[in-house]
């Protein structure tokens, strides 16, 4: 599903957290919000699916302008995932998932078979359903994330929005998420997720957004984004941005906010030309297999 | 014959089995059909007992004669007896399943609505606002003028209080949980304030009515009572039953509920609004019963999960089994004195509670 946001602000209470973004996604893209804490990427994640009203510009998911559709309609087309959940009660992992099934019942309806099929498969799907009887208060951190992204996925939407799904995860439920993910896109869903861990988005988005104070520094895929200069611009810190030569994927160094500015470009060039170094030799010894051959 | 009898070996094996395949599933069924049960056994140990005892098959018997059965098994009970059971224990019961009921369910709906279990039904001012309604009352002098004067004036204060609680949290289309939590404590506060200072002028007779009241009881309740009550309890139960499952959803919180598609306030209004109509007759009849509504959706989460389509109803047939129980029990154990329903309900649902609560940490769940 594609979405055009157009010149969108957006408020809460007096302060303006989200000001004129405007960008747009094709389907099947999965897209990273990345910034400081406080840039407004939670914001324009809600406000992408109307938990907070947009003061003004325009939102369109399909062409279809998100104030024209009703509640049941867009929770049909876009799921929401959040950072936490604050379960009060010990609702089993099963019960939660269904619970996806809302915008497809009339108030009056109960579950049906097919509903419970779609919850077992998306459970089945993220490996969760043998946690079904389980608990949620008793399973850890991670089981917890995936059983929410089970419940996104058994809302069978074209969207999905998650908000730092991988907050309080380790480094392997972390990529899990991530790879997960990845894979529901190339599927042909439009994922958008916020995320701090810029490897990581580098790694597995198709698409980033860089935001800083409410504007949208940069859009466009990791390597376009994640430049020395738009970090500088976003979170005022010196990087060494290259591309690992194996892996062909970004990093980033960052440097202790107190170094000299000269020692900064000391180091950067150190680098860059460390990776030259390696490529070449990498290029080089392509050669002199292909020559072997010959 | 043989055969008859094999077969019913057969179904009886199949039984077992269906039995044994539920309870490794899960508890709800034992727990529901030992709830009614019990319940069935409370309600006739009610009628049966007291300061004049009725026969059970007598009992029955007049039961049934009343329903319009001409049935006739066992000797007449006397006149006596049969006024006992018709105008005093009949409607005592009555009233005891309807207010437990009531209460039991409107503290489980309130418990979901704010996401909190230590939530009850008087937690939106319900319970000040009818105390209010009832010290007015009185110091009028209206509880001489008629019996249903203070009821009135009771359900009056607690629709009043909810309503004004509700309107002064309702900002720009919002209603927060937690800002309608500290506001229903306030305005409780605020009628507490005016119910004292009322009462602080009052006589020392009057100030007996009231602390009678406020304790709450189920004596003297007539089958008037039984009428008032039986129309909003029900229809408002039933109402509460069947949205328990967006109940569930609206349990979750604000932010997961609307992107599931829920309409939140709507939903939130709704049941907040029929919550306290149900507490607010309940209250009005059978005066200030605490510790009903807080506890036993409590015990019975313990025992059934927090699913609401099934937490709502078995909540109202423990409540309207913990209410009957703690009634009848104050009736017969320090006779001729009747202990209060509402010290009863006090005094062994916080110990139960507590022993739940200890057994369950022991177990690691809760």
């Amino acid at each position: 599903m594609k979405l055009e946001v157009q010149n969108v602000s957006v408020s809460l209470g007096q302060r303006q957290i989200v000001k004129e973004a405007t960008f747009s996604v094709k389907a099947g893209e999965f897209v990273g919000i990345i910034g400081p804490n406080g840039s407004g990427k939670t914001t324009l994640l809600k406000s992408l699916r109307r938990l907070y009203p947009v003061e003004q510009g325009s939102i369109a998911w399909d062409s279809m302008d998100i104030n024209q559709m009703s509640e049941h309609d867009l929770a049909r087309r876009v799921a929401y995932m959040q950072q936490s959940v604050n379960i009060a009660f010990g609702y089993k992992a099963e019960d939660i998932v269904m619970m996806a099934r809302y915008p497809y019942l009339k108030w009056w309806e109960q579950e049906r078979k097919e509903d419970k099929a779609i919850v077992e498969e998306a459970m089945k799907s993220v490996g969760v359903w043998h946690l079904r009887d389980r608990s949620m208060q008793a399973l850890s951190g991670g089981e917890r994330q995936r059983v929410f992204l089970a419940k996104a996925l058994a809302q069978q939407t074209d969207a999905l929005l998650l908000d730092e799904p991988t907050a309080a995860l380790d480094l392997v439920y972390a990529d899990d998420i991530f790879y997960e993910s990845r894979r529901l896109c190339d599927k042909g869903k439009t994922i958008g997720i916020v995320v701090h861990d810029l490897e990581l988005a580098a790694k597995y988005c198709t698409t980033l957004i860089l935001m800083s104070d409410g504007h949208i520094v940069s859009t466009g895929s990791p390597k376009d984004v994640l430049t020395a200069e738009h970090l500088h611009q976003a979170f005022h810190l010196n990087a060494a941005v290259y591309e690992d030569p194996y892996f062909k994927q970004q990093r980033i160094y960052i440097f202790p906010r107190n170094m000299v500015d000269d020692l900064v470009h000391n180091c950067v060039d150190t680098v860059h030309s460390c990776v030259d170094v390696y490529n070449k030799s990498c290029s080089n010894a392509h050669y002199d297999k292909e020559e072997d051959l010959v | 014959m043989n055969l008859l009898r094999l077969l019913l070996m057969l179904l009886m094996i199949y039984i077992d089995k269906m039995c044994n395949k539920m309870i490794k599933r899960n508890q709800t069924y034992i727990v529901t059909i030992s709830l009614i049960l019990t319940l069935f056994i409370c309600a006739v140990a009610a009628l049966h007992l007291g300061t004049i005892t009725i026969p059970l098959t007598g009992g029955l018997q007049s039961i049934l004669q009343g329903l319009g059965l001409a049935v006739s098994f066992t000797e007449p009970i006397s006149t006596d007896q049969e006024s006992v059971l018709w105008f005093i224990r009949m409607p005592r019961l009555m009233v005891g399943l309807l207010v437990g009921a009531a209460l039991a369910i409107s503290g489980a709906v309130m418990q979901g609505v704010f996401s909190n279990p230590l939530a009850d039904p008087g937690i939106m001012g319900v319970s000040a606002g009818a105390s209010l309604g009832a010290v007015i009352a009185i110091a009028l002098g209206l509880t001489s003028l008629g019996a249903f004067y203070m009821p009135v004036l009771a359900f009056t204060g607690a629709l009043l209080a909810v309503t004004v609680t509700i309107v002064l949290t309702w900002d720009n289309r919002r209603l927060d949980t937690t800002t309608l939590l500290l506001a229903g404590v306030a305005i409780s506060m605020l009628l507490g304030a005016f119910s004292s200072g009322i009462l602080t002028m009052l006589n020392e007779y009057r100030l007996k009515e009231f602390l009678f009241w406020m304790v709450g009881g189920l004596d003297f309740r007539r089958w008037d009572h039984v009428a008032v009550a039986v129309g909003p309890i029900t229809i408002g139960s039933i109402i509460l039953i069947m949205l328990g499952r967006h109940l569930n959803v609206l349990a979750l919180g604000d932010t997961e509920a609307r992107a599931l598609g829920m309409p939140v306030m709507v939903y939130r209004i709704v049941f907040l609004f029929l919550a306290s109509l149900v507490t607010a007759t309940a209250v009005c009849v059978s005066g200030s019963i605490g510790f009903v509504g807080l506890v036993v959706p409590h015990i019975v989460r313990l025992l059934v999960g927090p699913d609401h389509r099934l937490l709502l109803p078995l909540s109202a047939i423990g409540g309207a089994l913990f209410l009957v129980f703690c009634d009848t029990l104050g009736r017969i154990i320090a006779q001729p004195i009747e202990i209060r329903v509402g010290i009863m309900t006090a005094l062994l649902g916080a110990p139960y509670f507590l022993y739940l609560l200890h057994r369950l940490r022991r177990q690691g769940g809760a």
